[in-house]
């Protein structure tokens, strides 16, 4: 019944459920999720936030409810029974709206988990990742600037580490528009949860040696590893060649 | 790829634009007119090496960039996008702001569109002077044989 409804919320939601691996690319694509301890990892981190949403609430109710008696007292309009009865429902939304927001976050912990993933190939990054709001981010590995390991003590004791990598250009850290989204900058993307991070770690800092240019889209004719004495030098032994050919096929047709 | 002919954004957007001032209930009198006109005159023009992309009235706005110089994209859209087949492309220089350079918006079919700039980024250039390389060596390889059947026909003459 709960799978049914699970399905049922999950269709609506219309989070993609699959990776979508950039065309041509098929083949040596390598495509993985988070750690299983991810999931836990999320939850840990869900309860401080709420815990302290909580304390927040009753720490609310507790001050408005002199306040408010007492300002509402001096008021009139209504008979002190009313008003409490007023600021009774008050309270009952807050709490309300508290517990809808508490279930939903919850809830979307798991859709965050088993939606999330993250694709790498030759020559790009992509992860996927969002509930409410999703958004899947490519980044080349040639334009790649930095690649870092990350992890925080209970990452660490759950056996978990995040990979990030931050392209050129940076800038502050912006809310994600439209709320649902995670404060990040656009120019960073972070792998997280990963189980096993260093083969993936290895194969981003190898790519990243292959390409010495700036990381800024310079033309190809610039790049310094590439030998461009060999280059012509092959050109010119190919044109010599052909002219040998030449020279052949007429020596060839000329009688003796 | 073919260069994509798309000019204007699909008449959805527009339907979104309505959905989001309506959400944004007391700015609606701002946000209204604004998404309104900025629908309006929205324009779109993919050239051989970049894209242009304009829109304001009051406020005119123009952008040009290369696909050369892209560097992420980003493929984002929120439930209600989602419901109407709709999704923001973000694109991203290295330019120092966090914020997108540019975000195609009203896109026909997104992810034709993302693979599309995918494949005019710059960025996979490194191995082709290997592959360059070895292209030449292979014609070098036919030049040789070529010279060789040459010489031994003029030889059999």
């Amino acid at each position: 019944m709960i799978e049914h409804w699970k399905q049922r919320l999950l269709q609506l939601l219309k989070i993609p459920e699959v990776p979508h691996i950039p065309p041509g690319e098929e083949d040596h694509a390598e495509v993985f999720r988070p750690g299983k301890p991810y999931l836990l990892y999320l939850r840990l981190a869900w309860l401080p936030k709420q815990a302290i949403g909580l304390l927040v609430l009753i720490a609310s109710a507790f001050w408005w409810h002199g306040w408010f008696l007492r300002y509402t007292s001096r008021l009139g309009y209504f008979s002190p029974e009313t008003w409490y009865t007023i600021y009774l429902a008050i309270e009952a939304i807050a709490v309300i709206a508290f517990a809808v927001q508490a279930l939903a976050t919850w809830i979307a912990l798991r859709w965050n988990y088993e939606r999330r993933f993250y694709v790498l190939t030759d020559r790009c990054l992509r992860i996927q990742e969002g509930t409410w709001t999703f958004r899947e981010r490519t980044f080349t590995l040639s334009r790649l600037q930095q690649v870092g390991l990350q992890q925080n003590p209970l990452q660490r004791l759950l056996g978990l580490s995040d990979i990030v990598v931050s392209t050129a250009g940076g800038g502050s850290k912006s809310k994600a528009e439209e709320g649902g989204g995670e404060e990040e900058s656009l120019h960073a993307g972070h792998l997280r949860g990963l189980f096993d991070p260093i083969p993936v770690r290895e194969h981003l800092v190898a790519r990243m040696k292959a390409h010495l240019d700036g990381g800024l889209g310079d033309e190809a004719s610039k790049r310094p590893e590439s030998p461009p004495e060999l280059l012509e030098s092959i050109q010119s032994v190919r044109m010599e060649i052909q002219c040998l050919t030449a020279l052949g096929s007429r020596l060839g047709t000329t009688p003796k | 790829m073919p260069i994509p002919d798309i000019e204007r954004p699909i008449p959805r957007l527009l339907l979104y634009y309505a959905l989001k001032a309506v959400a944004a209930l007391p700015m609606v009198v701002f946000m209204g007119p604004y998404l309104y006109f900025r629908y309006h005159t929205m324009r779109y023009h993919f050239d051989e090496k970049g894209i242009s992309m304009s829109w304001g009235i009051f406020f005119r706005h123009e952008i040009y960039l290369t696909y050369a110089r892209i560097q992420d994209i980003h493929l984002v859209s929120n439930l209600v996008e989602r419901w109407l087949g709709l999704a923001r492309i973000q694109i991203q220089t290295a330019s120092g702001s966090s914020g997108a350079e540019m975000t195609l918006e009203g896109i026909p079919d997104h992810e034709a569109m993302r693979d599309f700039l995918y494949s005019r980024i710059r960025g996979d250039e490194n191995l082709k002077p290997e592959e360059a390389l070895s292209r030449e060596f292979m014609g070098l390889a036919e030049d040789l044989k070529a010279l060789r059947n040459q010489l031994l026909r003029a030889d059999h003459d």
